[in-house]
């Protein structure tokens, strides 16, 4: 079911995304060369619990890190570890906070040092789907409109969107009804709902610079394209208002 | 006091069904006309004034859109969006798509 959400509980999920978006900025200042993806995860993790929060990601599903950072290749729910950023990777970095009961979801695609003209585009390209697709998030429109915006812009650019994982709701749970696809599908029976005043939603362009084509890492939670191409991920918390798209991720 | 609009779902604080969950199906002045598919269903649904029942949650969207549109739902199908049938209202196949 798709849960229409309160002022108050649009006030939490506020809070929530406020903590999960400077988390975000933060592990996005610290990813230089040199720095491994635990320390990043580890001083994400101090922040988000240091103001009263929970990392969301953390024991998710069986999930084992606060964060998920996923380099280069790496479409998303990479594990952080030993390895270290160099110039020129491109580091994506996937936050979740919950507070008081509600959960901020979000994500950035950054470059270490100087990136190649290829992924400069690509992580320019991820964030103008994102929000080419908030142009079309209004009541009334549909979700496939979101999906279509995203599409179409990344297919425009030479990109491809990746099929198999997709946006989702969000609110008291990190992945609610429904399901925001970043392409557009024959639906399936009561799945491109309408949007309507209330709904909160996360919107997450995952851009591929080569095919759609996706495989699942032997550590069983690492996404990584199947071409070896880079990917970017580029996401925020919304809330639909009558006066268009809220992000609820924005930093206070 | 909130605003309790048609489709969000309200916990009655009086009466002899005092804590039971209902979907406002309509809105009347002071009043509400609440259902649950169950106790109190469609066909038959409860009148109560505002001031007698406090806001659980917003609802349900596929739930609302139907209401506003004045489509016709079924009792199932409103015990499903209050949360009593596993499944989703208008939904009948489940997706095996990962989330980001």
């Amino acid at each position: 079911m798709i849960k229409l959400r309160t002022p108050r509980e649009i006030e939490l999920m506020r809070q929530a995304g406020a903590i999960a978006a400077a988390a975000r900025g933060l592990a996005g200042k610290m990813a230089v060369a040199g720095i491994s993806t635990r320390e990043l995860d580890r001083a994400v993790h101090d922040f988000i619990v240091g103001r009263g929060a929970i990392p969301t990601f953390l024991g998710y599903n069986g999930f084992p890190k606060s964060v998920c950072i996923s380099v280069n290749d790496e479409v998303i729910h990479g594990i952080p570890g030993t390895r270290r950023l160099c110039d020129g990777d491109l580091v994506s970095i996937d936050v979740g906070a919950t507070k008081d009961g509600f959960v901020g979801d979000c994500a950035d695609t950054f470059i270490v040092g100087e990136g190649s003209v290829e992924a400069c585009r690509l992580v320019e390209v991820t964030r103008q789907c994102f929000f080419e697709a908030m142009k079309h998030a209004l009541p009334g429109k549909r979700v496939s409109d979101i999906s279509r915006a995203v599409q179409e812009c990344a297919e425009n650019s030479g990109f491809s969107v990746v099929r198999d994982f997709v946006g989702h709701g969000v609110g008291e749970r990190l992945h609610e009804d429904p399901e925001i696809p970043n392409y557009v599908q024959a639906p399936r029976r009561g799945a491109d709902p309408r949007l309507i005043e209330g709904m909160t939603i996360a919107v997450e362009p995952m851009i591929n610079a080569g095919r759609y084509g996706i495989r699942v890492m032997p550590d069983g939670w690492t996404i990584a394209t199947r071409d070896g191409s880079l990917s970017a991920h580029y996401e925020n918390t919304v809330l639909i208002t009558r006066d268009g798209a809220r992000i609820l991720t924005q930093t206070e | 006091m909130e605003e309790l609009k048609i489709g969000c779902f309200i916990r009655n604080e009086n009466g002899r069904d005092a804590g039971r969950v209902y979907a406002v199906i309509s809105t009347d002045g002071q009043y509400l006309t609440l259902a649950d598919g169950r106790s109190r269903r469609l066909e038959k649904p409860k009148r109560k004034k505002h001031k007698h029942v406090s806001l659980v949650s917003g609802g349900d969207e596929w739930l609302t859109q139907r209401l506003l549109s004045g489509e016709r739902i079924t009792n199932a199908q409103l015990r499903r969006a209050l949360g009593e049938i596993p499944g989703k209202p208008g939904m009948e196949e489940v997706s095996t798509l990962g989330k980001g």
